[in-house]
């Protein structure tokens, strides 16, 4: 008779980890059990078929696909380092000043989260991860109540993409979606009395650093990145943002992206 | 050994050398490939969960407690992005067909052994995620019971239950098909 203490038996048996009287034991009540040896046999057999199923490759470019969307950077040696770390550095290395950022980000943060719960907007399937958090906001993957209002194509030698506007009625959203071969700068510059940024979120793509102040958002980026810049507007007509591409302190690109409200005027 | 030179590497990674980690990305990129293969059964969502695991693996590597495992960390992250994907696509128990598995046979078993194969991916895709966890952890990844249960946080009892229930409904889906091994 085939019981649990059996199969625990032939389980380990075959995983190699019975000791040698025990295995010796088990094999003498095969010797003495056909329907014991049979079932044995036939686990041998299906264990046997499944080990014989080869791991298959990953594909050849998996590692390099895999290198190029790690956000290097995020772990650095505490020591001055050169070109654009300045901000990480003055970040790191003062601490009065971070610690008063932390505090502002904090309440930053709590009027995002607050201001999407208002809004009641939707939390899509499967609800929110935090593991998927990265940047200073949570992007709701939902247009519902917002509309694409303007939309540019950005087909240059250096860069392409395309930047598009998304309103509702209180907030703007500025996806930024380009790839360059090298490294680039983007600037959305605002008139500070229409709109304030509010937060962003990165998607895809190394993660540099934001750059926000009254009137502008600048980031840095090399190689496919795409963000959702947030910004609340502080009333119904405003005037146009403009979006600025450098790649080596050279313009590319000046376009204004003109919300529904200022071209109704 | 293994567990010693992962703790440098992070450690090296944590303090700035991105080389650290590219080392990691080679060394765990295949077996996170396949665990994430055997899980989803799509090549490309596989490659997708495992650019994603090691994002997250760099991102959160200063969480890391190098008290444990690297690799049962790293695994978890693979098996935790391998279930959220199968909850997200809801294809947990439907998955399509044709995936092509390589089966080591001779020349003259080659075809007795793709068609087996098949049969063998079929029904390992039709036990319940928990089985099919340690199931692929134990004969795709060699982990012994106690690895099994560092990755999957469960006890050694739990794991052999799970493992010899799974090799048991493993048995009885492949002889009502009329596979014999």
């Amino acid at each position: 008779m085939i019981g649990p203490e059996f199969v625990e038996q032939a389980n380990k048996e075959l995983d190699g980890v019975l000791s040698r009287p025990e295995s010796e034991r088990f094999h003498r009540l095969l010797a003495t059990d056909a329907e014991a040896a049979k079932y044995f046999e036939s686990l041998r057999a299906t264990l046997a078929a499944v080990d014989a199923v080869e791991e298959p490759d990953p594909p050849a470019q998996l590692e390099s696909r895999i290198l190029g969307a790690i956000p290097w950077g995020q772990h650095r040696p505490h020591s001055p380092a050169r070109g654009r770390a300045t901000f990480r550095t003055w970040w790191i290395f003062t601490p009065k000043l971070r610690y008063a950022v932390t505090f502002l980000f904090g309440v930053l943060f709590g009027l995002i989260v607050y201001t999407s719960i208002v809004y009641n907007t939707d939390q899509g399937p499967g609800g929110l991860d935090d593991s998927d958090f990265y940047g200073t906001m949570r992007y709701i993957n939902n247009t519902d109540g917002f509309q694409e209002t303007h939309s540019v194509g950005v087909n240059l030698d250096q860069v392409t993409g395309h930047v598009r506007l998304h309103e509702a009625d209180r907030v703007l959203l500025a996806e930024v979606s380009l790839e360059s071969a090298g490294e680039i700068e983007w600037v959305l510059q605002y008139d500070e009395s229409d709109v304030s940024f509010e937060g962003f979120r990165q998607f895809e793509g190394r993660a540099g650093d934001v750059h926000a102040k009254g009137t502008e958002t600048r980031i840095y980026q090399t190689g496919e990145a795409r963000y959702m810049l947030f910004f609340s507007r502080k009333h119904h007509k405003i005037t146009p943002i403009t979006i600025k591409i450098f790649s080596a302190d050279q313009l590319l690109l000046e376009q204004p992206l003109t919300p529904s409200a200022a071209r109704e005027q | 050994m293994k567990a010693q030179n992962d703790a440098i590497l992070v450690d090296e990674c944590l303090k700035g050398d991105n080389r650290a980690f590219e080392t990691i990305v080679r060394k765990y990129e295949k077996p996170i490939y396949n665990l994430a293969f055997r899980m989803v059964r799509d090549p490309d969502d596989a490659a997708d969960i495992t650019q994603t695991v090691f994002v997250k693996a760099y991102e959160k590597l200063d969480s890391y407690n190098p008290a444990h495992q690297f690799f049962s960390w790293v695994y978890r992250m693979a098996v935790n992005e391998s279930i959220n994907f199968c909850k997200r696509k809801k294809r947990m128990d439907t998955y399509e067909s044709g995936i092509t598995f390589v089966v080591k046979a001779t020349p003259e078993r080659d075809f007795r052994a793709a068609e087996l194969s098949e049969f063998i991916g079929d029904a390992i895709s039709q036990l319940k995620i928990d089985y099919r966890l340690v199931l692929v952890l134990k004969h795709y990844h060699d982990f012994s019971y106690q690895e099994i249960g560092e990755v999957l946080q469960i006890d050694e009892k739990t794991v052999k239950s799970r493992l010899y229930t799974a090799r048991q409904q493993l048995k009885e889906i492949l002889e009502k098909e009329g596979i014999r091994g």
